[in-house]
């Protein structure tokens, strides 16, 4: 549950030292990303892969010859490598919202700035349809690939995610935060919204998800733009407007950045050994994409 | 979570009875989209599932039952079971924006912060699990034919995760 959460933090540190047998260290002289709040840069943020979406494009792509041997047309599309997360995801894969956004997309994610995506997402649709059968065929395929040409990641190498995270959950309750809070709740009331939460964290709420569609599934692979009502924009942006007003926004960022500077200070060399093996992973995805690639369109 | 709970057999997707009046319009297996034929069958025997339930796992994946290929699935409890069920999971093969919105397959149980292993049995991508809805707060990443037994511990995803996932999407729609 969510009191949970703050559990998060100890753990974190736990399992932190259990990967990398340290406790301290210093920062190194790291320098710091220059603070964005639109964006919300983050000093860990340099500590988690941007790239995800590569790794199953280059298992996929290296699979070919093993499910064309078995009679399988695998045919995967052309990616994009330097594709974007599209504006209402960072870097980091933190989601955001903030009045240029609520402008123009309400509570929805704007659409990605990859123009490969399309393909991808046709190609998926087609995957999810796979027989048993052929599921297994492809796991085996995947395991060879793994085996020989690109292994994964240990699940561990995404730690700094949740440190990460404790920071943001003990930014949530600093002092000013909660003030700023009780001011948004406050600049929120004209909006009419009838389980209006405590705190812009738990936005939209459970009545604005189901009325503005967000608990829908998109069935269309082909249809990228998302459904957004004038209600939603009004709400939406009412929202991210109070967040600003009430300080919420600053508060959070401030207190967040704050934190992960003292993270980052007391885990350096840990996470030095985590950036190392995520470059080095990087370099590899690159490696089997531009070996098996097929032409851009 | 938690203790543990009544259960019973069924799958969420074949069933009904949603939790806080939201109709799940999660797509399945079989309700595809103009599919075409690019996969080019092979002779061998396709394994049913049927209504929401698998059979048996292939011989190359690790997956837990009731986990069918091109899923990824969460349970209530540790070791991809929700009261001793292995059947008693949710599952999808796109996206759940919110879990507050399904219960555990044959449950009143809902799917909100609640989940406490996690199983990527699908096809294309892989599976990235949120603390809030649609994409809110942290997240991990599970690769294909992975999963974690036992998210109140830190071995496989780092800790902190139990009971707290509230959205789940493939890659290709994250």
């Amino acid at each position: 549950m969510r009191g949970d959460r703050f559990v998060v933090g100890a753990i974190a540190a736990l399992a932190l030292v259990a990967l990398t047998g340290c406790s301290q260290g210093s920062d190194g002289g790291k320098e710091l990303p220059t603070k964005n709040r639109s964006e919300w840069v983050m000093p860990l943020d340099d500590y988690i892969p941007d790239y995800w979406h590569l790794v199953d494009y280059a298992q996929d792509l290296a699979m070919k010859p093993c499910m064309t041997s078995a009679g399988y047309q695998w045919d995967v599309p052309w990616q994009d490598v330097d594709g974007g997360n599209g504006p209402s995801m960072n870097a980091a894969q933190r989601k955001l919202f903030n009045p240029e956004l609520a402008k123009q997309w309400g509570y929805h994610e704007a659409p990605k700035d990859d123009p490969s995506a399309p393909a991808w997402r046709i190609f998926a649709t087609q995957a999810s349809s796979l027989t048993q059968a052929e599921h297994d065929k492809l796991y085996s395929c995947l395991d060879e690939v793994r085996k020989k040409e690109l292994p994964d990641l240990p699940a561990s190498i995404q730690l700094p995610n949740s440190l990460e995270q404790a920071a943001y959950e003990a930014a949530l309750q600093a002092s000013p935060t909660l003030k700023a809070a009780e001011k948004w709740e406050e600049c929120m009331q004209p909006a009419g919204v009838s389980d209006l939460p405590g705190s812009p964290d738990q936005m939209p709420s459970q009545s604005l998800r189901t009325q503005f569609g967000l608990n829908d599934v998109n069935t269309d692979p082909t249809d990228f733009a998302p459904k957004v009502s004038t209600a939603e924009l009004r709400i939406a942006q009412a929202d991210a407007q109070c967040r600003e007003e009430s300080g919420w926004a600053k508060a959070v960022y401030d207190a967040e950045w704050e934190r992960q500077v003292a993270t980052l200070s007391q885990n350096a060399d840990s996470l030095s050994a985590i950036k190392r093996q995520i470059t080095s992973y990087h370099k590899k995805v690159l490696k089997v994409v531009n070996a098996h690639a097929p032409v851009k369109p | 979570m938690v203790a543990f709970r009544t259960i019973t057999a069924t799958t969420l997707n074949s069933v009904g009875g949603m939790a806080n009046g939201v109709v799940p319009r999660q797509t399945q297996k079989g309700d595809s989209v103009s599919i075409r034929n690019r996969f080019v069958l092979g002779a061998a025997a396709v394994l049913a599932v049927a209504g929401g339930t698998l059979v048996a796992a292939g011989p190359a994946s690790a997956a837990p039952a009731y986990c069918p290929g091109g899923y990824a699935c969460t349970w209530g409890d540790t070791n991809w079971a929700t009261s001793g069920n292995s059947a008693a999971n949710i599952k999808f093969t796109k996206y759940i924006p919110d879990y507050s919105g399904w219960v555990y397959a044959g449950t009143k149980t809902n799917g909100a912060e609640t989940a406490s292993s996690v199983f990527n049995n699908g096809n294309q991508d892989a599976a990235f699990f949120y603390k809030n809805p649609s994409k809110g707060g942290a997240s991990f990443r599970l690769t294909r034919n992975t999963g974690d037994s036992n998210l109140h511990d830190s071995s496989g995803v780092p800790g902190g995760y139990q009971d707290t996932l509230s959205s789940g999407y493939f890659d290709t729609y994250n």
